[in-house]
């Protein structure tokens, strides 16, 4: 067994970078086709009004950030489905104000915070059991929620009219992505961090696009990113004594751009000599 | 009577869309709904599918309310306005038809090799063959996009079929090909098709009847009669442009273009 993998601590990081790379790639994937990459950053900016709520009341802050996170999604949703606002004005405001809301709460705790760096930044080291098993029941209800209705998500991705007339849902499941996507934030906000978690959760699907013309393909390429980001990433930060969570992304960025630079539609395009669509 | 409204009445963000609307569709009739801009048609379409709720009045659709409980909504094919889609949106030309079986597959259950089976039948029924079939929609011409899309709205038991200006941004041979095609359809499946237009000469050539609205019917009859009738001029203004043109008999020879 390799040297860095002998340790428990990184034992249990590497399961829950693989675990957190994972959901963030089948989470990408619709987050991608949903145009919701502004989403995901506002959401994972605003888990910070959270945690601080959390560190307030004396509970745990994952679990208070997962209520703040959901109740954030859900308001950009209302607000913007509404039509009373454009979607990335309401996101535009709320993640500011939650990140707001979060550092006056924080001032008012008595005290350091010691654990707002790992917050900010991630800690994938310092992932305890209970972390773990926490990743793994979320990633697992997230999961089975996307492959129950990922039909009927994938015809709201390419044309919510037609998906509407037939039928489906659009509003009720479009919430449920919201909220699949606060709970994959919260999540990976302690692998990550608050500033960087919402890379993974564009980079995987994006890099698949980039490779493939079909769902089929994006999807297995999106879940593959997030594994080898993660477990790379970690190794890596291991090796040249970087900070894993910065260094993730950065593996994540890596992959990405080399499929930007191979990319069959983009080659195809040059050769035939058509303006980008 | 497939489709009925009485005195359905719509307001869209402060404005009257519909007013006091009365119509009947009945079965196995392609009728085409014309009317200036802004006339509510599509606003019509959508309140048959349920997806707008009328001020006051009933809509009935096969008998049932077309939103709630009971609705027909697995029987009815929709093909919304043409829009502007990414054109690498990573799915198959079959996926896309496939995208039209999810109200015959029902929530939480999984596509099975019968509904991939109905979707290369429905190909087949618009003229697409087998080999399309695996291409992404994004590299189709525009005229082949429509054919898919109109695909997506044939399941197998697609018994209203409503076209939401479909022939939209096509050239003449593929607007004239589209309409040969639905009306062929419609008689070779006994449909009964609901087709929103502003192409007055070429529906009144294909269609059983017309509807002319604008807010409120103002006629709903024979092609002949109402492309012959003053309402037409009431509706669009007299900015019409009237030639001889063979093939649209049922407009008693006149063809009418806006």
């Amino acid at each position: 067994m390799a040297e860095w993998f002998a340790y428990d601590f990184m034992q249990r990081a590497l399961v829950a970078g693989v675990v957190a790379g994972l959901l963030c790639g089948l989470v990408s994937f619709f987050v991608v086709l949903k145009r919701l990459a502004f989403v995901g950053a506002g959401i994972s900016h605003s888990a910070l009004g959270g945690v601080a709520i959390g560190v307030l009341l004396g509970v745990n802050p994952i679990l208070a950030a997962t209520a703040f996170c959901t109740l954030v999604a859900w308001a950009i949703g209302l607000v913007s489905r509404k039509g009373e606002l454009y979607e990335d004005t309401a996101i535009g405001i709320f993640f500011a104000t939650a990140m707001a809301f979060g550092i006056a709460l924080l001032s008012l705790a008595v005290g350091y915070y010691a654990d707002l760096f790992s917050f900010l930044f991630g800690s994938i080291l310092s992932v305890t059991q209970t972390d773990l098993i926490l990743l793994v029941v979320t990633g697992v209800a997230v999961a089975a929620f996307l492959l129950l209705f990922f039909k009927e998500l994938l015809f709201i991705c390419f044309d919510a009219e037609a998906a509407s007339a037939a039928g489906v849902p659009t509003g009720l499941l479009y919430y449920g992505l919201l909220t699949s996507l606060a709970l994959t934030v919260v999540v990976t906000v302690k692998i990550l961090g608050i500033v960087l978690a919402s890379a993974l959760l564009v980079m995987p699907a994006a890099t698949g696009y980039e490779l493939c013309k079909n769902f089929r393909g994006l999807l297995a390429v999106a879940a593959a990113h997030g594994i080898i980001a993660a477990a790379a990433g970690l190794w890596l930060s291991y090796r040249l004594n970087l900070p894993s969570g910065a260094t993730i992304v950065l593996c994540a960025a890596a992959l990405f751009f080399a499929a930007f630079v191979l990319s069959p539609h983009r080659r195809a395009r040059r050769r035939t000599h058509l303006p980008s669509a | 009577m497939i489709v009925t409204l009485e005195n359905v009445t719509v307001t869209l963000s402060g404005c009257r869309v519909l007013e006091e609307v009365n119509l009947d569709f009945r079965e196995g009739i392609f009728t085409g709904i014309i009317g200036p801009n802004g006339a509510g048609k599509t606003t019509l379409l959508k309140v048959i599918l349920g997806l707008v709720k009328p001020d006051c009045g009933k809509v009935t659709v096969f008998g049932a309310p077309p939103a709630g409980r009971g609705n027909k909504r697995h029987v009815i094919g929709y093909l919304p306005q043409r829009q502007q889609f990414d054109r690498r949106f990573p799915v198959s030309v079959l996926d896309a038809v496939m995208m039209g079986q999810v109200p015959c597959i029902g929530p939480l259950r999984f596509p099975t090799k019968w509904h991939r089976e109905a979707a290369r039948r429905s190909l087949d029924l618009v003229g697409l063959d087998g080999e399309i079939a695996h291409r992404q929609i994004g590299e189709l011409s525009g005229g082949q996009q429509q054919l898919v899309f109109l695909a997506r709205a044939l399941c197998p038991h697609t018994r209203l079929l409503l076209l939401d200006e479909p022939t939209a941004g096509l050239d003449l041979v593929a607007q004239q090909r589209f309409y040969t095609l639905v009306r062929n359809l419609q008689q070779e499946l006994k449909l009964t098709v609901i087709l929103v237009t502003h192409d007055l000469g070429t529906v009144a050539a294909h269609a059983d009847e017309l509807v002319c609205l604008n807010r409120r019917v103002y006629a709903h009859g024979e092609p002949g009669r109402i492309m012959a009738s003053p309402v037409l001029g009431r509706l669009f203004g007299n900015n019409l442009l009237t030639r001889k043109e063979e093939g649209a008999s049922t407009a008693n020879g006149r063809m009418v273009c806006v």
